[in-house]
């Protein structure tokens, strides 16, 4: 017999987003690895199988999540080599900013074994339903927030930037569950090289379980300093400004048409800004 | 399945319970504890988790998948703690 392994995503909100192929996947399973985002929702997927087995346990508070990780992997690999059919179940999407399903399955293929993921409904799919803001209006970059800090990233200003797990932000360790005042200073004062103190932001929660209430409070940018910040809380930062028009590539664009006869007949494009 | 995942499992994927008059309802005929259906009925997630023995502190941070090269790098320097944190940091 030889063993699989599919990672497949809940979605977000307890019983409205999984799919059906995921739950049939885990109707299916021999054994089912859970990582889910409250123990109410991990109460709900331990019901969908026999063999429902918890990664919580891996977590510790001062131990550096990159082990915890590729112990987590390891024990979903152990029972993939044991020949078993393995469904590993993450909330939201299993594949976004999620390193064990993407680890597993890697792992799982160096190995020879048949492996894949299923797409989930993801916290950042809720986010543009909740906040009403559609990506491909102005743009939207997405960064791990204390990734955004360890690196040189781009800001663009004219479109969304969106930071994940802000309540972490700054930590270095990978030890921490949260980081204080003093690293989030830092953060803001990052991004008041390109914003003003007083753009408004936006915390986000998405729901996780139907009597939760979704979190979307507008403070000024200077205010993320002191606001209350949880592990799942997402900084959503609107443009300050628009989006300016790249006159050199538009002239090389007017150029080309013009040079194409053939083009005569196609229907006028015009840069709707 | 226990009675107050199935209510919270409908409450998430049904339209017609979404409303205060269709929770109730829906409270009375699956036949909650009433205890456990007031905490539903009043979105209080805290009490909820804590009749119900859950975990309250569930941990979901991650971190993003880290592309080829920083994982060679990560191989290389397997003996150090540091070092390898700070590879997956750099994914």
């Amino acid at each position: 017999m030889s063993g699989s392994l599919v990672c497949v995503g809940t979605g977000m909100l307890l019983g409205g987003h999984i799919s059906p192929i995921s739950t049939s996947y885990i109707a299916q399973a021999d054994v089912v690895f859970s990582l889910m985002s409250t123990g109410i929702s991990e109460r709900w997927v331990e019901e969908m199988h026999d063999d429902v087995r918890s990664l919580q346990s891996y977590y510790q508070e001062g131990k550096n999540r990159n082990i915890t990780y590729n112990e987590m992997v390891e024990a979903i690999l152990l029972e993939v080599r044991a020949g078993r059919k393995v469904v590993a179940v993450f909330y939201g999407h299993p594949g976004v900013f999620a390193c064990v399903s993407h680890r597993a399955i890697k792992q799982a293929e160096l190995e020879k074994f048949p492996a894949h993921m299923e797409a989930g409904i993801s916290a950042e799919d809720c986010l543009y339903a909740d906040l009403s803001i559609d990506p491909g209006k102005s743009g939207c970059i997405n960064y791990e927030a204390s990734q955004f800090m360890f690196y040189q990233r781009s800001i663009d200003p004219a479109a969304h930037l969106i930071l994940w797990q802000v309540g972490l932000a700054g930590d270095k360790s990978l030890e921490k569950f949260s980081t204080g005042s003093a690293y989030r200073q830092i953060l803001v004062d990052l991004l008041l090289e390109t914003y003003p103190a007083d753009h408004q932001v936006i915390l986000y929660q998405a729901k996780v379980l139907p009597i939760d209430i979704m979190r979307a409070e507008h403070i000024t940018l200077a205010d993320l300093v002191d606001a209350e910040l949880f592990m799942h809380t997402t900084l959503v930062i609107p443009p300050s400004e628009k989006m300016r028009p790249n006159q050199a590539v538009l002239d090389k664009l007017a150029r080309l048409d013009q040079q194409k006869p053939q083009n005569k007949h196609r229907p006028k494009l015009t840069l709707v800004l | 399945m226990s009675k107050v995942i199935q209510v919270l499992a409908q409450m998430g994927s049904d339209v017609s319970c979404q409303s205060e008059d269709a929770t109730n309802s829906l409270l009375v005929t699956i036949e909650l504890e009433s205890e456990i259906a007031e905490f539903i009925f009043n979105k209080d997630v805290t009490s909820l988790e804590r009749q119900l023995d859950v975990c309250p502190d569930i941990v979901c941070a991650v971190f993003p998948a880290e592309d080829d090269e920083e994982e060679k790098d990560d191989e290389k320097d397997d003996d150090s703690t540091e070092e390898t944190s700070n590879c997956v940091i750099g994914f």
